[in-house]
């Protein structure tokens, strides 16, 4: 393969080439209500050439090996287009050159595990829920895992096999008092190992309770709250209120942007670090090389408050002088790579969750993300769960509970990061221009953030 | 294409086959410059079979060794779910218009010198703007064969245009978007670009806002969101499994009489329009709900025959990799009779929403939709007076669509993101939060 590949490589004329192929096996199983909604078996096979003249970008997809060479020529001739009337110098930040195979971390491949396992696993869990109490009325039970060989070979002369797994399984419980439909939810994910989907039984008692319980609960008022937010929630705010905002495609060619995000302004408290790894093994934002190639790494965006890295593609490094830091990431082999996180997470401080609520004499308690949106400049998500907090302890469950905020007056509002840092993922997944859904991860503690804005009814 | 019938015939009892081959080239703007063209070319093979009264499924994207793809779809079938249907049955299909040839023979050069013309005139009204496009050029074709004798083909082209527009004034960030999808080509882009003008001439000044409940106008994409509660819970799917509200709700009057809303899966240059659905069936022109009272859940075969109602052609693969299901396809909302200057100038105080955040992900089943207004206007005495900022559009969609509205526009515009042709509606006693 490698020499198919650089074979190929050699029809380049473009200052810089890349080729990937990616093959793939997924399995998808879900569930809706009492019935096996989709079972399905896929094998996805394809990859592209990306070619760089002047600038400009050529970019071409393909099912088939046959005239590989060809492909290239081809990616060539867009990228000469493109960079006709760009006309600038092609600048990609230098890059170690790579030639190297990475396996699998150990762990459970689910690939070895029957599909009769999986369907009866999953079958449980939906028995757990829709058993759970009469005004259980319907459930949603996804799981799939995808096994990827992608094989990555630049006109520098890297060469990058790569294996990867990527595992998900989301419950979702319904409940409905005839008036009302509402909904629970608990999900897990992993890039290494079967067994998280092992033990989720609880979890599946616990997005019934919710989904119940929510069903008696009162909406919430609209209004501006402090807020505590657990690992999962405050981990989809990291990610959505500024892991965006560090991709910095979003700023390299834009100046009102850099001003915005220059490095050493102070964006929170000392007590607050946020950083993007590729590293954290298990994290389904994990990856040791990104898809151009360069390895991933840890980087900093902000420690203990101020801003001292972004997110780059080795482009936007190039661009501004900066470092890359191995962002690059295409969904799969239709897309292109952009900047794109992977593990974006909030550091672990000191405080605990008593010492967190102890305070607050009107509050909410805000857990589990029902997805979660950002337009650059705010933020929003809607809480799976959700209890008012009255004199310094947890009081009623509140529901509809949506927060949102403006990016930059929140961060400064964290007033309080926990010592209780966990490692959770969803079967979620992040999407950017058309490229959804990405897997990446958001591991955090519990964070304390004032000045939240809830919507609701009045 | 045969050949997998051939081979999968002999050990299943029925076998449906599903090709998909797109051809598409996107150009790509981005701040105010030229960034790249893609060629894609994707090619997919589906195979769905029915063994033992079960039904399993396998995709491929790798041409050849369709043994294995028979083998993988049998295997899945073991454990599928039951199958009480079948697969489509011949019927005469006709083709609606989807097919334009000027698409087909579109040159990367005009779509080059299209996002030029956009930038352009954008930039030409306020230089600080970085501006960005997305010209699409596609090509499907879809072929659909099945044991029971079906066979359908149609060749469809779409052309796309995703314009954006930044403007970032101190820590003031405007952004907005505009789009359009037909299976044709437009004669330009003007109408799409002068919305983005205006979003940027309304939207540069932030107007303040108090918390409390107001008369919203919806536009057709804020529109388009308030309805998905309502779309979700029309699909029979949803309606089988105990998912939905209107379940037991056939014939009764759900929403207000004003609104009448189709889905037409048969509109001509209808960007959503195919002549069969992704099952083979012959797509039709649903009514959904007339005049506000609720006519009819859409379905696919499986859907249809759990239900013991006839397929309305809404089977739909939303992701190829996996078993089709229900979907819609053009949505259609018929006008009302209010001129939108009228419904702007009835406005003491108020708001314009056009775009939010989050409004769509939480519990759609429930109807809540609870958004961050991500461009939305304040009107005051019948007059748009600026942006309003740090907002939050909360309402229940069942409730508000029967009981608050209070105008619905002549004027209607398709929203690209959801294939969808709505009026813009203006709904009383809307609660917004502010800081």
């Amino acid at each position: 393969m490698k020499e198919l590949l650089r074979q190929a490589l050699a029809e380049s004329t473009a200052d810089y080439c890349e080729i990937r192929l990616e093959e793939t096996e997924e399995t998808q199983i879900s569930f809706l209500a009492a019935e096996l909604e989709n079972l399905s078996e896929s094998v996805q096979y394809g990859g592209n050439v990306r070619a760089l003249v002047d600038g400009g970008w050529g970019f071409v997809t393909f099912n088939t090996l046959e005239d590989l060479p060809e492909k290239v020529r081809t990616a060539c001739r867009l990228a000469k287009l493109i960079g006709s009337e760009c006309r600038e110098q092609s600048r990609l930040a230098p890059v170690p050159i790579v030639e190297t195979e990475v396996g699998l971390l150990p762990g459970i491949n689910p690939r070895t595990i029957p599909l009769s396992e999986k369907v009866r696993l999953l079958s449980s869990y939906n028995d757990i829920i829709l058993h759970y109490d009469p005004r259980i009325s319907s459930s949603r039970i996804r799981y799939f895992d995808r096994y990827t060989v992608l094989h990555f070979a630049s006109s520098e002369g890297s060469y990058i096999k790569q294996e990867k797994l990527d595992i998900g399984c989301n419950l979702v419980a319904v409940a409905t008092d005839g008036q009302q439909i509402q909904e629970g939810f608990k999900g897990t994910g992993s890039s290494r190992d079967y067994s998280v989907i092992l033990n989720l039984a609880d979890k599946a008692c616990e997005a019934a309770r919710i989904a119940v319980d929510k069903l008696s609960a009162p909406t919430v008022k609209g209004g501006t709250y402090t807020v505590i937010l657990d690992p999962e929630l405050a981990g989809v705010f990291a990610h959505e209120a500024f892991g965006h905002l560090s991709e910095a495609d979003f700023v390299y060619e834009n100046p009102a942007m850099q001003e915005l995000m220059k490095l050493g302004t102070r964006f929170g408290s000392d007590i607050l670090s946020i950083y993007d790894s590729g590293l954290d093994e298990g994290a389904r934002g994990y990856l040791r090389y990104d898809d151009e190639g360069v390895p991933t790494e840890k980087t900093y965006l902000i420690k203990n408050g101020i801003l001292v890295g972004r997110l780059h593609s080795r482009e936007t490094a190039g661009k501004m002088g900066e470092r890359p830091t191995g962002n690059a990431r295409a969904i799969n082999y239709n897309f292109p790579p952009i900047v794109r996180m992977r593990n974006t997470s909030i550091e672990p401080g000191t405080c605990t969750f008593a010492e967190m609520i102890r305070d607050i004499s009107l509050g909410i308690y805000a857990k589990g993300a029902y997805g979660g949106e950002t337009n650059g400049e705010m933020f929003t998500f809607a809480a799976g769960e959700a209890y008012m907090i009255r004199d310094g302890k947890l009081a009623e469950m509140v529901k509809n509970v949506t927060l949102s905020g403006n990016v930059f007056s929140t961060l400064k509002n964290i007033d309080q990061v926990g010592c209780d840092f966990s490692k959770h993922d969803s079967a979620g997944g992040c999407g950017k221009g058309e490229q959804f859904p990405l897997p990446t991860s958001e591991w955090s503690p519990h964070i304390r953030v004032r000045n939240v804005v809830i919507g609701g009814e009045k | 294409m045969e050949e997998i019938l051939a081979i999968a015939k002999n050990k299943v009892d029925q076998a449906e086959v599903f090709v998909q081959k797109i051809t598409s080239t996107p150009v790509n703007f981005a701040n105010n410059k030229l960034k790249g063209i893609e060629q894609k070319n994707s090619f997919g093979v589906a195979l769905r079979v029915i063994k033992d009264g079960k039904v399993g499924f396998a995709t491929t994207t790798k041409p050849g060794n369709y043994a294995k793809l028979v083998e993988l779809a049998i295997g899945t079938a073991r454990y599928g779910r039951e199958a009480e249907f079948s697969f489509a049955a011949p019927a005469p299909v006709s083709t609606p218009e989807i097919y334009d040839q000027m698409v087909e023979e579109l040159s990367e050069d005009v779509m080059m010198a299209m996002g030029r013309d956009y930038i352009q005139s954008v930039t030409a009204y306020e230089s600080k703007v970085l501006a960005g496009a997305s010209l699409q050029k596609s090509i499907i074709e879809c072929q659909i064969f099945n044991t029971q004798g079906l066979y359908a083909s149609y060749r469809k082209t779409y052309f796309s245009a995703l314009l954006t527009a930044e403007l970032v004034e101190g820590e003031n960030r405007l952004e907005t978007y505009q789009g359009m999808k037909s299976t044709h080509l437009p004669a330009d882009l003007n109408f799409w670009q002068r919305k983005v003008i205006g979003d940027i001439k309304n939207g540069r000044v932030n107007a303040p806002f108090r918390s409390g409940t107001y008369p919203v106008i919806l536009t057709p994409g804020a529109f388009a969101q308030v309805l998905y509660p309502i779309l979700v819970s029309v699909d029979g799917k949803a309606v089988h499994r105990r998912m939905s509200s209107l379940a037991d709700k056939l014939a009764q009057p759900i929403l207000d009489s004003r609104l009448t809303i189709i889905d037409d899966g048969r509109l001509h240059r209808g960007p959503a329009s195919v002549p069969v659905d992704d099952e083979g069936t012959p797509t039709r022109r649903n009514f959904l709900v007339e005049n506000g009272v609720l006519q009819s859940f859409y379905t696919d075969l499986a859907t249809a025959k759990a239900l013991g109602l006839p397929p309305t052609g809404n089977g739909k693969r939303q992701r190829f990799t996996a078993m089709p299901t229900t979907g819609l396809h053009n949505v259609i909302a018929e006008p009302g009779d209010t001129p939108l200057a009228d419904m702007i100038a009835n406005i003491k105080e108020g708001l314009i929403v056009d775009q939010m955040m989050g409004a769509t992900q939480g519990n759609m089943f429930g109807g809540q939709i609870t958004g961050n207004i991500s461009l939305g206007f304040v009107v005051q005495n019948g007059q748009i007076v600026g942006r309003v900022k740090d907002a939050m559009f909360s309402t229940n969609a069942f409730i508000a669509l029967k009981d608050k509205i209070a105008a619905i526009s002549k004027e209607r515009e398709w929203f690209s993101f959801g294939d969808a042709l709505l009026p813009y509606v203006m709904l009383q006693d809307v609660s917004i939060s502010t800081k």
